[in-house]
Order: C-alpha cells, then sequence, then structure tokens
C-alpha cells in the first residue's frame, strides 16, 4: 500500500480508538466515492469519525446540525434579493463543501432529507431553473440515531439506497474506552490534526480504485449474492442492482485498502454487511446481532467459487 | 478424396502401429510392400501422386497370394492366413477414396490385433497392441468429427478416455467371461523352430543350446529355493542307443513293487514353461506329483505333456529332493539299461569291460572313471568336432569335451563295464531373481548328466561335469562361461556380458520378474485358475454359473454406463474453478472443514487451515497463490494447467505427509 493512505489510516486510528475495521469501511467509503451513513446511539463517536475523516483527509468541511425546524434551504442555500443590484443571488448552502456532516439526519423532515438526497445524487443543487454543481470531491457523511428513538423521521428504503454503506460504530473496548477517560480529549485531538493528504491525492486515489480488476469469477460471485439475496427466504426484499454496482464499487476499494490491485471474494464479503444491511429487509423483526447472523449465514451459502 | 488430411494421417499412424509387431516376422518382401503401399498413401495425401488404377490393386493381391503360397507352400498354417490379412490390410490403400474406405481398414484393424497374440502373448505386446487400438479409436473419431474438432491431439485424447473408460468393463470380462478352450487349432507354422532339447542326445546339441539366452522356465518355490548344485532339472531320459546317439527309446516299464526309499526333502513349487520343442516338462530332481493341463507322470520318473507346447504353460508340482531311490530291476529292464550296439565305439567297450574285471563293485568302476575324467579331461565349450566313432574319439584322443560328451561316454563305459546306466537330459542350476522371488532357467542351463543302478540303492545321479567343472555346477553356467576355456560367442554371450553392468542388470531383472508375473497372472488365467479364483469369493460356484454370472457383470456395467450417461450431469456441471476449490477443500484437515461453508474463500479457508496445522498448510501455499492468479487476477500466465499441477503436486505431498506423520 501506497505510504501516504497508511498514514492517513494511522492518523485516524489515532483518533478513533480500537475501531479500525470502521475507520477502513468509512474510508474505503469514500474512496469509492459513495456517500456514509453512520448509525448508532449517541455518544459513539460517530460525529468524531466525520470531523476525523475531514481533517486528515484535508477536505473542506462542514456540519449541519438536523433537527425538526431545518427547512431544504438551509442546506442546499437559497436566493437572496440583492437590493443594490435588484437582482436574486444564490446564496450557497452548508452542502457546497468537499465533506457535509449532517448530524442526526433522522430528526429533520422528509422535505429537508430528500433535498439533501437529491443533491447526493445529482451531485449539484437546482435552483430557480439554475444548476449549481457541487464541488469535487464531495461526500456526505450523516449519521443518525437508531430508528426507534423518539422524534425521527426514519429515512425510507429509497434514500437508504443512496447511501454506498451504513456503519454501526458500536462501543469502544475496554481499553480502547480507557485510554478513552484518562487521555486529552477527542475532540481537542481531531481539531489539532493536520491534514495528511490533499484532495488532488484523493481524487488520485479515487481514480486508481477505479482501475481495481474486478475478473469474471468475481462478477460471477456478485451475482450470484445478489440474485439469491431476492430469493434467500430470510428476506423480504433482497439486493437492488444498484446494490450489486455498490457491493463491486465498495470491494475494489477495499481490496485497494488492502494494498491490491485485484478483487478477492473476501473483499466482497468484508464489505458486504456494510454496503448491503440498508438496502436488504428482513422478514423478521429481529435484533441486530440476529440481522447479522441470518446475514452471515446467507454468505455461508452463497458458492463463493461455481 | 473426400476424406480429412488429419483422419488420413491418424489412419496411417494406427495401421503401421498395428503392423509392426508383425514386421520382424512377415516375409520381407511383404515388409516392403507395406511400406511401399504405406509411403505411396502418404505421398497421396500430399498430393503428390493419385490413384492408381484398379488393375494394380488386383495385381498386388495375386501376386501376395503367388508369393505367399511360395513362402509356406501349405494353407494349413496359419502365418499364411494371417499375412494375408495383413496384406489385404494394407493393400486396401491402393484403392482408398471414401470415408467407407478408411471405416473398412480400422474395421480390420481390431482383427489383426487379435492376430497379434497369436504369435506373443507378453506384456509389452499387450501394450504395443492396446496402445494401436487406441490410435484406431482416435482415427475414427478424427473420421467422424467436423474439422474444428479434429485439431491437434483432440481424436487422441478423447479415444485415450473412451479406453480408459472401456478399462473396467475389460477386467470384468477377463475374470468372469468363461475361458473357452479353442474351437479348433491351425498349427504355426515355425511352431517347431523354438530353441530347446531335442529328444535324442547327438554330441554338439546341447553345446548349440547354450549359446542361446532364450528363456526356458521359470520356477517359484513355496518355501526357499534349494542351492544351484541341487538344481537338477530333469527332462528327459535317454534310455537307448542308436546308430545316431542316445534316444529316448521305450524302456520296459519298471517293476510295479517300485518302492520309493528315502524321498528325501519334499519341495513343492509351480513351474511356468516357456514353448517346448519335445512333449517334456522339465522337473526338479525326484518328481512325485505334478498338476497341470494334460500334463503326466512317466513311470520312469519324468513328466510327459499330450502335445508339444505351444503357448505358455504352468504346473504344480512336488519332488523329493536328493531322494534314494530303491528301485529294483527287472530282468526286461536290466537288459535294456545294459544295451549297447556292437559296431560303434569298440573301444570305449573293451575298456568298460576291462574295468569289470579289475574291479569288484559298482562304486568302485564309477570312482575309477569319474578318477580318469578329472586327471586327463579338459571341460570346455569349444570341443572338437567328433570323427568317427564320437565316444571313442573323444575318450581317447581329444580328451575335451563338455557335459554332453562326459555323459554320453560315462553311460557307455558303464553299460560296458555291466552297471545299468542312462542319460538324462535337462538343465543344471537358474538364475535367482531376488525382485520376483523365482529361479530362471535359461537355454545356455541345458544339461546332461548320468543314472546309474547299483544294487540295493536304485538309480543314483552321477554327473561327471560336477566332478571336471565343479564351478559349473556350484554356481551355475555364467560363472563358469566367464573363465572358461573357449568363450561362449552369440546371444548368450552377450547376456553375461550385460550383467556385468549393475543397474541395467537391476533393471533387466525387474523387468523379467514383471514379464513372469505378467506370464503367471495373466496368460495362465485358465478355466482351473478362474474357478479357483472365484471360488475364495463364492465357494459354491459352479463352472455353468461363469456365463450368467459374466452375463450380469456385463449388464450391469452397461447399466451403470446407461445411468451415467442419461442421469443429470453430477460433477459435469461444475466448472474447472469449482473443481480446483472443491479439491482443495478435501485437501483441508477435518477441523478446519468443519469451519468453513461454500462461501468461504480459499484465502479464508488458508487462514484457518494456518491455525489449526501450519505444516500442512504451508504445502498449499502454491497452490492458493495460482489459484487467486488465475481466478482473481486472470493472469493470462498462469495456465489452467499449471493450476491443476500445483493442486496435484499438493495432493502428493499432502498424503505423503499424512502417511508418514511428518
Amino acid at each position: 500500500m501506497n505510504e501516504p493512505i497508511q498514514s492517513v489510516l494511522d492518523g485516524l486510528d489515532a483518533i478513533i480508538l480500537g475501531k479500525q475495521r470502521e475507520v477502513r469501511l468509512a474510508l474505503a467509503s469514500l474512496l469509492a466515492g459513495g456517500h456514509l451513513l453512520i448509525e448508532d446511539v449517541p455518544g459513539t463517536g460517530k460525529t468524531t469519525l466525520a470531523l476525523a475523516l475531514g481533517r486528515v483527509l484535508g477536505l473542506q468541511h462542514r456540519r449541519v446540525q438536523f433537527t425538526v425546524d431545518v427547512l431544504p434551504s438551509d442546506i442546499t442555500g437559497s436566493a437572496i434579493y440583492r437590493q443594490s443590484e435588484q437582482t436574486f443571488e444564490f446564496q450557497p448552502g452548508p452542502i457546497f463543501s468537499q465533506i457535509l456532516l449532517a448530524d442526526e439526519i433522522n430528526r429533520a423532515m422528509p422535505k429537508t432529507q430528500s433535498a439533501l438526497l437529491e443533491a447526493m445524487e445529482e451531485n449539484a443543487v437546482s435552483q430557480d431553473g439554475v444548476t449549481y454543481p457541487l464541488p469535487s470531491p464531495f461526500f456526505v457523511i450523516a449519521t443518525q440515531n437508531p430508528v426507534h428513538h423518539s422524534g425521527t423521521y426514519p429515512l425510507p428504503e429509497s434514500q437508504l439506497d443512496r447511501f454506498l454503506m451504513t456503519l454501526q460504530m458500536g462501543y469502544p473496548s475496554a481499553d480502547a474506552e480507557l485510554v478513552l477517560l484518562t487521555s486529552e480529549p477527542t475532540r481537542q485531538k481531531v481539531l489539532d490534526q493536520s491534514a495528511l493528504s490533499t484532495p488532488e491525492q484523493l481524487l488520485g486515489w479515487q481514480a486508481e480504485v477505479q482501475g481495481v480488476k474486478v475478473a469474471s469469477a468475481i462478477s460471477d460471485y456478485v451475482l450470484r449474492l445478489v440474485r439469491q439475496s431476492r430469493e434467500d427466504a430470510s428476506f423480504e426484499t433482497g439486493l437492488s442492482p444498484r446494490g450489486g454496482l455498490a457491493l463491486v464499487a465498495a470491494s475494489r476499494s477495499w481490496a485497494f485498502l488492502q494494498g491490491r490491485d485485484f478483487v478477492t471474494p473476501e473483499d466482497v464479503q468484508a464489505v458486504f454487511v456494510a454496503v448491503c444491511q440498508h438496502r436488504l429487509r428482513f422478514r423478521s423483526s429481529e435484533d441486530r446481532a440476529g440481522l447479522l447472523h441470518s446475514i452471515t449465514d446467507f454468505l455461508n451459502h452463497v458458492d463463493v467459487v461455481a | 478424396m473426400t476424406v480429412q488430411r488429419s483422419a488420413l494421417l491418424w489412419m496411417l499412424a494406427s495401421q503401421s502401429l498395428m503392423l509392426a509387431p508383425h514386421g520382424s516376422r512377415m516375409p520381407l518382401w511383404m515388409l516392403c510392400g507395406c511400406l511401399a503401399m504405406g509411403a505411396f498413401t502418404l505421398a497421396r495425401i500430399q498430393g503428390y501422386v493419385r490413384l492408381p488404377s484398379k488393375w494394380v490393386a488386383v495385381a498386388a493381391v495375386f501376386m501376395c497370394w503367388a508369393l505367399l503360397w511360395r513362402e509356406y507352400g501349405s494353407l494349413m498354417v496359419v502365418e499364411f492366413w494371417v499375412d494375408l490379412l495383413l496384406f489385404m490390410y494394407t493393400a486396401k490403400l491402393l484403392e482408398l477414396a471414401s470415408k467407407r474406405d478408411v471405416s473398412q481398414i480400422m474395421l480390420l484393424s481390431f482383427f489383426v490385433g487379435m492376430t497379434h497374440f497369436l504369435f506373443n502373448e507378453s506384456m509389452l505386446q499387450t501394450i504395443v497392441t492396446f496402445s494401436g487400438l487406441v490410435m484406431v479409436m482416435a482415427t475414427l473419431i478424427a473420421l467422424h468429427s467436423s474439422s474444428t474438432q479434429t485439431q491437434g491431439r483432440q481424436p487422441i485424447k478423447l479415444a485415450g478416455i473412451a479406453f480408459l473408460q472401456a478399462l473396467p468393463l475389460l477386467v470384468i470380462l477377463f475374470v468372469f467371461f468363461p475361458r473357452l478352450s479353442p474351437f479348433w487349432t491351425i498349427p504355426l507354422e515355425k511352431g517347431a523352430a523354438f530353441t530347446g532339447l531335442s529328444d535324442r542326445l547327438m554330441l554338439g546339441d546341447i553345446h548349440s543350446l547354450v549359446q542361446s539366452d532364450e528363456l526356458a522356465f521359470r520356477v517359484n518355490f513355496t518355501s526357499a529355493p534349494p542351492a544351484s548344485r541341487d538344481l537338477y532339472w530333469r527332462t528327459l531320459v535317454l534310455s537307448a542307443v542308436s546308430e545316431g546317439g542316445w534316444v529316448v527309446g521305450s524302456p520296459p516299464r519298471p517293476m510295479p513293487s517300485v518302492k520309493f526309499g528315502a524321498e528325501g526333502a519334499i519341495i513343492d513349487y509351480e513351474l511356468l514353461s516357456q514353448p517346448m520343442r519335445v512333449p517334456f516338462i522339465p522337473s526338479l530332481d525326484r518328481v512325485l506329483s505334478v498338476e497341470g493341463t494334460s500334463a503326466s507322470l512317466d513311470p520312469i520318473g519324468f513328466v510327459r505333456s499330450a502335445s508339444v507346447l505351444q503357448t505358455v504353460t504352468q504346473y504344480q508340482m512336488r519332488s523329493g529332493l536328493n531322494a534314494v531311490d530303491g528301485a529294483e530291476l527287472s530282468k526286461a529292464e536290466r537288459a535294456a539299461y545294459l544295451a549297447l550296439p556292437l559296431r560303434i565305439n569298440p573301444l570305449a567297450r573293451t575298456f568298460g569291460a576291462s574295468l569289470a574285471e579289475d574291479y569288484q563293485t559298482p562304486d568302485a568302476v564309477i570312482h575309477t572313471v569319474l578318477a580318469w575324467y578329472f586327471d586327463e579331461f579338459t571341460y570346455t565349450l569349444n570341443p572338437d568336432a567328433s570323427k568317427g566313432d564320437s565316444i571313442d574319439h573323444f575318450l581317447f584322443e581329444t580328451k575335451r569335451g563338455f557335459c554332453e560328451h562326459f555323459a554320453a561316454s560315462f553311460t557307455w563305459v558303464m553299460r560296458a563295464a555291466g552297471i545299468p546306466a542312462r542319460v538324462v537330459l535337462g538343465y543344471q542350476g537358474g538364475a535367482y531373481n531376488p525382485s520376483g522371488n523365482y529361479i530362471e532357467v535359461r537355454q545356455f542351463d541345458a544339461h546332461a548328466w548320468s543314472e546309474v543302478w547299483v544294487q540295493g540303492e536304485g538309480w543314483r545321479r552321477v554327473d561327471p561335469t560336477a566332478f571336471i567343472a565343479p564351478e559349473r555346477i556350484e554356481r551355475g553356467m555364467q560363472a563358469s562361461a566367464a573363465g572358461m576355456d573357449g568363450l561362449m560367442t552369440g546371444e548368450a554371450w552377450d547376456y553375461f556380458q550385460m550383467r556385468s553392468l549393475g543397474w541395467l542388470f537391476d533393471l533387466q531383472l525387474q523387468v523379467q520378474a514383471l514379464s513372469h508375473l505378467w506370464d503367471r497372472v495373466i496368460v495362465n488365467y485358465d478355466q482351473a485358475r478362474q474357478m479357483r479364483w472365484l471360488s475364495t469369493v463364492w465357494p459354491d460356484l459352479e463352472l455353468e454359473d461363469l456365463a450368467p454370472l459374466a452375463l450380469a457383470a456385463f449388464l450391469l456395467g452397461l447399466g451403470v454406463i446407461t445411468v451415467g450417461l442419461v442421469a443429470p450431469p453430477f460433477r459435469r456441471g461444475l466448472s474447472q474453478e469449482a473443481r480446483w476449490y472443491q479439491s482443495y477443500l478435501r485437501c483441508l484437515d477435518g477441523v478446519t472443514l468443519d469451519q468453513v461453508g461454500p462461501g468461504t474463500g480459499v484465502a479464508r479457508c488458508q487462514e484457518a487451515w494456518d491455525m489449526a496445522r501450519p505444516d500442512e498448510a504451508a504445502l498449499a501455499q502454491v497452490f492458493v497463490e495460482k489459484f487467486e492468479l488465475s481466478l482473481y487476477q486472470e493472469d493470462q500466465s498462469v495456465s489452467p494447467s499449471s493450476v491443476s499441477k500445483a493442486l496435484l503436486v499438493l495432493k502428493i505431498r499432502l498424503a505423503w505427509m499424512r502417511l508418514t506423520g511428518r
């Protein structure tokens, strides 16, 4: 693996303690050019991860705290009337940044949510017939509280589909938590963190990820996964074609992070939960452990080579 | 021609292979003719020449008949008909025009394949014939498939697979099919030309025989084989003298009250005899019983067979080693064993008579003659040609001779001295083959010795050669051949030269042992053996049950094949990669295997294996690398065969590691 990537990973690991897998998945998501949804109870470091990514990658980032009364224009920007020139001038909203940290996205109204998601999909904001392109690279890192928390508007499946990956932070391990309690505040560490790479480097890496080889054996495997997910008894809805594309894209960047220039089935399996858990609807409403178990079970029964 | 070029080339190749075993046997003119027709067809395929007028073919056939008639002079020899078949088989090339002609030639090939075994049933021959059959099938495949399918080695590959698939059926038929004896026999013209002992002893006969390294017979002992000096293989007993020399004659039957003295050491053995010139089978010393096709025990103690052996034949025998015979002689017998023709060898007869006057006991006479031999005679492989009365000439002029000279003259002198005596022809010694644990006797082991009758003791073996050239008896022919006056020449000499080349000799021993095993197990698998073998599995088996059994086995095999063809593809649907993967999974040890499912990739399997058994997993590293390179990196430089090879190496090394526990 090239050195800058390694230093980025090291920098992130130093801030987010004991969450190497989540950190790598988050980075993989960005390298694949996909948006990221981080989901967990408050206080598990969702926002820290998002901020850290922004700082370490040297990207210009903004944060929006979503609440019920946040309007679409608060995100995308609005036209302001300039009296001196007698014209409306578009005032770009916080979405015009390289990383948008959308905190607690499920507390916003559906209308606001869909405005954000539309912009994510289009990579542009349309206002009064004029299209304003978003900067490049452009990522949304959204966080949300578990859906059953009060005062939430759950994102519909169609919109969840726009996120490449969903991550659960989970509680830190005992060792990591002890360090967390005794060392300087994490937020301070984030703010002190200098950029370890440039946006140009990131774009370069994204191009490299595109060049990672996906052999026909892997395409076949992904195809089997997608098709079987539609037939599997434990899923109500299987993966969409977009789900399959997302799986391939995420596998590519995971392989890249492993320092390889080709995808192996292990890469697909490594990203499968993160890419697919929000795209699959489970028949039984189990707890998270149960869902993970049924996904693992599913993975274990689809032929890796056929 | 409407036939594809590749099919024609396959045809020529398979035809050559099928003709090759006959090459050294067939008349020279025919060999040349076959080669010429082959070359002509090759030129035709290349487009240099065109099909000749049909009169050429007609003329060739008539010429062949005429030449064959000149060659054999009779229609009642197999060679005539075989050669005719071979010629027609080749001459068909002269009218080769369509696919149908090629098919016909290939059909004939199967008959030609059968004729191979008329002349040679060895393992090598079988391998050659079977390869020829595979080639024939390849030709048929090439003939009936489109040009894109007949590229390169594809036909032979398919034919090979078909052949391998047929092998189990072959084994079933071989084991179960009733062994029929032939309904008719046509004598082989050259059947009488086998080398070997003849039924009379002329001085010089054995001498010419010891130039040959032809195999005579092989013997497996149930216990440790006796020492070389005890291995006297009696084959013929020559009781009468005629003008030409010693002959078998027709000695009177021994007295029925014959009771054997001490039987000596009893020894059981299995003797596998090559074709012989005479209807007598070698047996060890004093033979007590014999089992085998049309073999019988002659009253005077040797084994006869009903007819001259044409094929390799097996016998179970029991003998007493160094037995004391204790036979009494009747008057008629006594007269017969003392009879000498009057006109020849007068000196020898007078000498014998004088011995009888000088010495009272037979023992004294015997010892005097042997001592005389020892003092004044030379054992040589190059005796001078005898003139006139050959025994007189040898005894009183040249004093140089070979075993036959000593045995013949000794017996003559004994008879002249009034001691009943006879000449025994056979083989002495043999080479022990440690690879196959048997003794191998070749023609150069041929030997002649005497038997004299002593009152109270019966027939006693006296071998004058043992006195003059003890190393011949103690260590066998090859020991004496090396340092002997008058080196051997010809094949036998080459054979001994060969033995001095260490590794080559070892290799030769292995090959001989293999060929012996082949003769014993395959060639000699006759009805008796079949029944014996099958009754170990199925004790109540009757001969009549064999046919239904063979039929049942055949139908069962056919059924299995049919099911295999009709049933839904079982493993056929698997891709090459999946087969590699499954095969790799089977290599994992049990513990690791429990943790993996169809969704576990090779890399994760390898990790788990490495945790459980790092030493075993290390062996798989090469395969895993190649597998991933080929499958996930689609590296063109990694060929599928190299992955398969890596897998095979893994399996072999793993099996070895698990077997040896290292």
